[in-house]
């Protein structure tokens, strides 16, 4: 057994009946193993069954008041054991993983979290994550910015279009209306063959454009000093831009923020396959506006789904 | 039925890109994406009905990069799976179309209604496939509703 508290406990033996956030009970031979969960972290949790797993395996949080929250996601095709991450938010009070035994059956496990997560929740860094209010979404004239945060949200993390495919798609536009003059200027010997180099050049074009318009993972963030939401004057306006090949991250500072000192991140992930987990290594503590989903592809890097996300974190 | 001409081919293109610009300046959504792989060559089949068109293939081949750009800019990934049903249906339409001569001018039993029935009905198969089992599998539906119609146009010509 691992020296923080382990939670072990087999379905078959200890059915859970004290879950008092889930009106379902548990079935089928599943279990759940996890070290003591750290809040406002990634943290992970070992489901498995002595008949195996197969098929898709999903981690649900329970809050307060009793919402069911999709916090990780994957799909296996047989494994004894799968190892699943989470984000553990300050309102969860259980876990339930629910998938299929490699025998097909439907498996349930709810765990209760228990006093040592609690004592996380309070300790002096998440306290102050918790202290940390939320600008709003709204972006553009009309939003506030009477803090850092909603500054930044307003003023500085605005995403940039990429131009160059609807360029692509002009030009594309007037050789398409062109291409009934094709015969005149005799472009191929038979009509077959204009439609063919029209289709062809049609479908080079698209897949050129399509790669072009892939969009890209943003991480916008601003280091905020630990005291007083300053004014906009205060925000030093000398971007950092690193670009990796997975995503692109901006950092600004504001006046007064410390290396270590709370950092306010907007997480642009909509359309694109997610975000490594990876990405978010350099927060030790953060704290999700909503917790988010991962998820576990055959490769095996952790991903954030798709999504916008906003964030506090404290930097390692 | 006619060739398609400049007037026609801005009937395609024009309301396309003006779409395109609009969409891309609004605020961000996410769509379907075999949907948003769809409109454009939607429109492309509708100004070939109303036009009465025989170069369905170029209609389709203008609508082409619309739909490469819909689906990657608005839709969440993977992009390729609805691409491909989508383009794949399209591909077994022009098939479909030539099989009953909708391509071909003064045709016996080409009717401007025939025409129209035999272009959609290229779209049927991969849609309904699509829609029931995934864009892989109506991908391949489309590929084979295509390879059919060249078997049985290689047959008739022998």
């Amino acid at each position: 057994m691992r020296a923080a508290l382990v939670l072990f406990i087999m379905l078959a033996i200890v059915p859970w009946s004290g879950a008092d956030t889930t009106d379902e009970p548990d079935t089928g031979y599943i279990i759940m193993e996890l070290d003591s969960p750290r809040v406002f972290a990634f943290n992970t949790a070992t489901i498995a069954s002595p008949r195996g797993l197969s098929g898709q395996l999903q981690l649900f949080g329970i809050g307060s008041d009793g919402n069911r929250t999709l916090l990780c996601l994957t799909n296996v095709g047989w494994a004894a054991s799968v190892d699943m991450l989470f984000y553990a938010d300050a309102g969860t009070r259980a876990l339930v993983a629910e998938g299929r035994t490699a025998d097909g059956q439907e498996a349930r496990f709810t765990v209760r979290l228990q006093s040592s997560y609690k004592e996380t929740v309070d300790d002096e860094a998440a306290t102050r994550l918790s202290a940390l209010e939320f600008p709003s979404w709204q972006r553009g004239a009309g939003a506030t910015t009477d803090s850092v945060a909603a500054y930044a949200m307003a003023r500085l993390f605005v995403p940039k279009r990429t131009t160059a495919p609807l360029f692509m798609l002009a030009l594309w536009s007037i050789i398409a209306l062109s291409w009934p003059l094709w015969p005149r200027l005799k472009v191929a010997a038979r009509h077959g063959w204009e439609v063919a180099v029209f289709a062809a050049a049609a479908l080079s074009l698209a897949l050129v454009i399509g790669m072009m318009a892939v969009p890209r993972t943003w991480i916008y963030s601003i280091g905020v000093p630990a005291v007083g939401g300053a004014a906009s004057a205060s925000v030093r306006h000398d971007a950092t831009t690193t670009m990796s090949r997975a995503w692109n991250e901006v950092s600004w500072n504001a006046v007064g923020a410390t290396h270590g000192e709370s950092r306010f991140i907007v997480i642009d992930a909509a359309s694109t396959a997610g975000l490594p987990l990876s990405a978010l290594d350099r927060y030790r503590r953060i704290r999700f506006r909503t917790p988010p989903t991962i998820i576990i592809p055959d490769s095996g890097t952790a991903m954030l789904a798709p999504a916008r996300l906003m964030a506090w974190g404290f930097d390692e | 039925m006619n060739r398609l001409d400049i007037p026609g081919q801005a009937a395609i293109v024009v309301p396309l890109a003006l779409e395109t610009f609009i969409t891309t300046y609004m605020p961000p959504q996410t769509a379907q994406p075999l949907l948003m792989a769809l409109i454009p060559l939607g429109w492309a089949t509708f100004v070939i009905i109303v036009t009465d068109s025989r170069d369905i293939m170029a209609a389709y081949s203008s609508a082409l990069p619309f739909s490469a750009y819909a689906v990657v800019a608005f839709t969440a990934a993977p992009y390729m799976p609805a691409l491909v049903a989508a383009w794949t249906s399209a591909a077994a339409s022009v098939a479909v179309a030539r099989l009953a001569g909708g391509t071909r001018p003064r045709e016996a039993g080409t009717g401007r209604l025939w025409r129209s029935a035999t272009l959609l009905a290229g779209w049927v198969p991969g849609c309904a496939a699509t829609l029931t089992a995934g864009p892989w599998s109506g991908a391949a539906v489309s590929v084979l509703t295509v390879l059919v119609a060249l078997y049985i146009k290689a047959r008739r010509i022998r």
